[in-house]
């Protein structure tokens, strides 16, 4: 099991007026391979939870475990752990800082001390992965896009060639079409065998990607399921202050209103053909 | 009648060693309370447009006039800005004082306003937004959405006709999203202040009064959010989206069911589902 969390509590500034309970009791397991959802809003423990699961905050023995190592444990090998889970921050662009996209991509790996020819090959192999072109290589980070730099931010975790690869918002700010290819070539690194953990607000972007969603609410987690068995659950969402795909909203409330439309349809294309089968126009021309 | 409180003419701007301009040509007019929304895909010219709107940028060719007034000398600049707020999209990026209050008030200090006024300003400012009982808080202790609140009092005390806020809402949860969108249109409501909401989001586009969709540089769409978005093939052509009912309204018209035009939301949709059901 790549990812393991038993019982997992954090508590922000113990014994200060400002104590916050951010994370209180959450378990999760993560399969191999597998494409797994964390959604929730602001304060609900998402960010605590995945610094968890790279080891940069410290769990108590018994709570975190990454490929079977208890990162509790004193004796844990942290830079295995970071090693293996490669974890891409929000708005992962700020981190930029090398002269050019080569050099940045290759901080990590020129970190691990590997032979220079290695470092090329994981860099162009990174910077091809992400879908970014080879010239830019030279570029300086700071010439390109916005969309185009967080790519390179990505690469740079890629080069680490992780088993585990954590996005934190890997959309926020993107316009539609930056995020429709976000999106596809976080589901290519995922295709070719990584295991992914998003974390996000958006249910249209986690609906459209993943196996498994958690949603956690108020350090804890609320629902957890696939995409079809959380947006169910609409109008508690709605009070956690999520959304669910509006086509998820539409054919939870026409069910309601007497349609017979099956749960768990969230995709536009399957809504579509419910309603038409309900209508009784399903046979007449393919949605 | 007609109440242009912007009126741009064939404005044009070139960002210096910019191979092409990042505005080329734009002539609109925006009515005196209106509620604009302006999409486009990133690198459109929407952030440049809104920063010629404030003068933080002059136009290299046409001409802009906001409230009346078109900005020449820097005179000029200052008071197109004190006529013409401006929300960003990072909220950490624009607050600069460490106490709420204090920083609500960092406007009206710079213009040498008598302090019992900067008070009475700062304090219906932080009201108007709900954010009065915040105001002896430091900001680093308050949520995103909290701090684009704090953003907004401190346009406000400066009395503005227009705010406009670029892409304001794109880092917050959806919380957040909802509470800034929502105060942004109560303060177009109920005070007749002019938005123009710069956005990545299509559902907040949809409930202005009108939309322009910006690309290259030019005004590629102009009208009504349902006139707009019922162009589905040419808005996702130009790396944006509709609202998902619209695209679902197009599939189901395809297969025969028989919908009217300009379907945007849920509780729409159903209600014409449930017509002909």
């Amino acid at each position: 099991m790549p990812i393991e969390v038993k019982n997992l509590v954090h508590v922000y500034m113990p014994g200060t007026p400002f104590e916050a309970h951010a994370l209180k009791g959450v378990s999760l397991a993560v399969r191999d391979g597998e494409f797994v959802g964390i959604i929730g809003h602001t304060g609900s423990g998402k960010s605590t939870l995945i610094s968890h699961l790279n080891g940069l905050e410290k769990s108590e023995p018994g709570a975190v475990f990454v490929n079977g190592m208890d990162l509790g444990d004193k004796g844990a090998d942290l830079i295995a752990v970071r090693r293996a889970v490669g974890l891409v921050f929000q708005y992962p662009e700020y981190q930029l800082f090398e002269e050019t996209v080569a050099k940045d991509v290759a901080f990590g790996p020129s970190n691990l001390k590997l032979p220079a020819e290695e470092i090329e090959r994981r860099v162009s192999e990174a910077i091809l992965r992400v879908g970014l072109d080879p010239s830019v290589s030279d570029k300086s980070p700071f010439e390109l896009s916005g969309g185009q730099k967080r790519r390179v931010a990505i690469a740079g975790v890629l080069a680490m060639q992780p088993s585990i690869l954590i996005l934190d918002e890997p959309a926020a700010g993107l316009d539609p079409a930056g995020r429709r290819e976000m999106l596809s070539l976080i589901r290519n690194i995922h295709d070719s065998g990584t295991t992914v953990v998003m974390v996000s607000h958006s249910m249209d972007d986690v609906g459209r990607c993943c196996d498994r969603l958690f949603v956690l609410n108020r350090g804890e987690i609320a629902f957890s399921g696939t995409p079809a068995e959380v947006f169910l659950h609409d109008e508690a969402l709605h009070g956690m202050g999520l959304d669910v795909p509006e086509c998820a909203k539409l054919a939870n409330r026409l069910r309601r209103e007497g349609f017979d439309i099956p749960e768990g349809l969230f995709r536009e294309e399957e809504v579509c053909a419910a309603i038409l089968n309900h209508l009784g126009k399903g046979g007449k021309q393919p949605c | 009648m007609s109440n242009p409180i912007i009126e741009a003419h064939n404005v044009c701007f070139q960002y210096e060693d910019a191979a092409a301009p990042a505005v080329k040509d734009v002539s609109l007019t925006v009515e005196a309370g209106e509620f604009v929304a302006i999409l486009g895909r990133n690198g459109s010219g929407k952030s440049t447009f809104a920063k010629l709107l404030n003068a933080l940028l002059l136009p290299t060719g046409g001409t802009l006039r906001v409230n009346g007034l078109e900005a020449r000398t820097e005179d000029d600049c200052y008071e197109v800005r004190r006529s013409c707020g401006m929300v960003f999209q990072n909220p950490d990026n624009q607050i600069v004082a460490t106490i709420v209050e204090e920083d609500c008030a960092f406007g009206l200090e710079n213009l040498g306003t008598p302090p019992e006024e900067i008070r009475r300003r700062v304090d219906e400012a932080l009201l108007d937004v709900g954010m009065a009982e915040q105001a002896g808080a430091s900001p680093s202790m308050l949520s995103g959405g909290q701090k684009q609140r704090v953003a907004v009092a401190g346009v406000l005390a400066m009395r503005p006709r227009i705010i406009v806020f670029d892409e304001s809402t794109a880092m917050l949860d959806p919380v957040g999203r909802r509470d800034v969108f929502e105060l942004a249109r109560r303060l177009n409501r109920e005070e007749g202040i002019t938005i123009v909401w710069i956005t990545h989001f299509m559902e907040e586009a949809a409930l202005a009064d009108r939309l322009l969709v910006m690309d290259r540089g030019r005004v590629a769409l102009a009208g009504a959010p349902r006139e707009v978005f019922a162009q589905v093939d040419r808005i996702m052509k130009l790396g944006l989206d509709v609202p998902e009912m619209m695209k679902l309204a197009a599939r189901l018209r395809r297969a025969g069911v028989k919908l009217p035009e300009g379907i945007m939301t849920v509780d729409e949709m159903a209600v014409e589902l449930c017509r002909l059901k």
